[in-house]
């Protein structure tokens, strides 16, 4: 190797770029040239003093923030309107409103509250938001309602009877606050909807709406709604144990 | 695919976030254009993410980094300020005068012979030296080949050493 050569290859040998072969007639020729060798150690002692120098600038504390919000611009360029999470919760919110009122208005038979409750019912299966207190501990649920009802609905444990309590949440009926309790016989949920009326005590009367069963009955100035999927045998059977607590 | 690309976006490109800065701070020689170059090319990054062919992330970044300093740079030389992009901020006086370590001051020559060279060479020795690139690296950012690296990075030496050798009157 010639010092015109070696010279070429300082810089990579420095760098660690040199296959082990080439690297080794570059040592060699180091070890026997002085010229070669000092620019040799030239070039490390400005490799170490460059590495000394600290040549790292910190970027301000803003510019993370900075590059995350323009890539949120840019995420926001990207979506097409119609799948932007704005629209989507809209759109969404629209089909629902669709979905529940209006194959219902058009084809329910049954009274205006029955609507109320079916409503209910769809909505709670749809939205994941079945309990807001979820519980099969009827001590548990029933205290839940004071204070956010202006009537103590009884919350009766029947699971002897194989109906399961799952829990409570608030609802709207006749545009007034309303308990519906949860109970679940096998993969059936039952919503038990609970209203004050002024109505003279009625006994439970089946119908189907939708394909859903609705029981309904009055008692002691509450009206009962027991709404499911269940069978409607099943279902009568539960409404008349509920009322018969 | 916009929840993925977001995805690979935090853990391709994000942690390179700091070497984005530095090679556009050395590049631009200022902190405001830096920033720019930064959110730039993040957001260009971003968008190509589907173009992404596997490989280093940072050598794809730094690329984008540096075509968009280079484009910048190129816009204001054609807007006629003659010296504009040899206005770099040197190295603050207050900080050689406080500082009476002669390393300190070397330190400081260093910094100012860097920002001295050359653009073609400066990013070569930053890539280098800062980043810690290989050869191959360097080349796929500079989209030259590795010989061109190679003499560019001996070049940046040999000048740094003489304007090194000019500052202490060696």
């Amino acid at each position: 190797m010639n010092c015109s050569e070696a010279e070429r290859l300082l810089n990579p040998y420095v760098d660690g770029e040199l296959d082990l072969i080439t690297a080794v007639s570059v040592e060699e020729h180091i070890a026997g040239c002085e010229g070669c060798s000092l620019q040799y150690q030239n070039i490390q002692e400005l490799c170490r003093e460059i590495a000394e120098a600290d040549l790292a600038f910190s970027p301000k504390a803003g510019l993370a923030r900075r590059v995350a919000a323009a890539r949120r611009r840019a995420i926001a360029g990207l979506t097409p309107w119609w799948r932007r999470p704005a629209t989507l919760a809209m759109a969404t919110a629209a089909a629902a409103l669709v979905l529940l009122f209006v194959p219902v208005r058009l084809l329910r038979t049954g009274a205006v509250e029955d609507r109320d409750v079916l409503d209910n019912h769809l909505r709670s299966l749809m939205a994941s938001h079945l309990v807001d207190v979820p519980s099969s501990d009827r001590h548990t649920v029933k205290p839940w309602f004071q204070g956010r009802l202006s009537f103590s609905p009884d919350v009766p444990d029947l699971s002897a009877e194989g109906f399961v309590l799952t829990g409570g949440r608030l609802e709207m009926v006749r545009r007034a606050p309303a308990a519906a309790i949860v109970y679940q016989r096998r993969a059936h949920v039952i919503n038990l909807f609970v209203a004050p009326v002024h109505e003279a005590d009625s006994p439970p009367q089946a119908q189907t709406n939708e394909g859903y069963n609705v029981v309904a009955w009055t008692k002691g100035g509450l009206r009962y709604w027991a709404v499911s999927d269940l069978n409607s045998n099943e279902l009568m059977h539960f409404a008349q144990l509920v009322r018969g607590r | 695919m916009l929840q993925d690309r977001s995805t690979h976006f935090d853990d391709m490109l994000w942690p390179h976030l700091r070497a984005a800065y530095n090679v556009a701070r050395w590049l631009v020689r200022n902190d405001h254009d830096a920033e720019d170059i930064v959110q730039e090319s993040f957001v260009k990054a971003f968008l190509a993410l589907d173009r992404f062919r596997g490989g280093d992330a940072r050598v794809w970044l730094l690329a984008i980094v540096r075509n968009t300093a280079m484009t910048l740079l190129r816009r204001r030389r054609s807007e006629a300020s003659p010296g504009r992009e040899e206005a770099f901020d040197l190295p603050d006086p207050a900080e050689s005068i406080e500082e009476t370590l002669i390393g300190a001051e070397h330190r400081n020559q260093v910094r100012a012979a860097i920002e001295r060279l050359p653009g073609e060479f400066r990013e070569t020795l930053i890539l280098r030296e800062l980043e810690g690139l290989s050869y191959k690296e360097i080349a796929g950012v500079l989209e030259v080949p590795v010989g061109t690296v190679m003499s560019r990075l001996a070049r940046a030496r040999n000048l740094l050493m003489r304007d090194l050798m000019a500052a202490r009157g060696a």
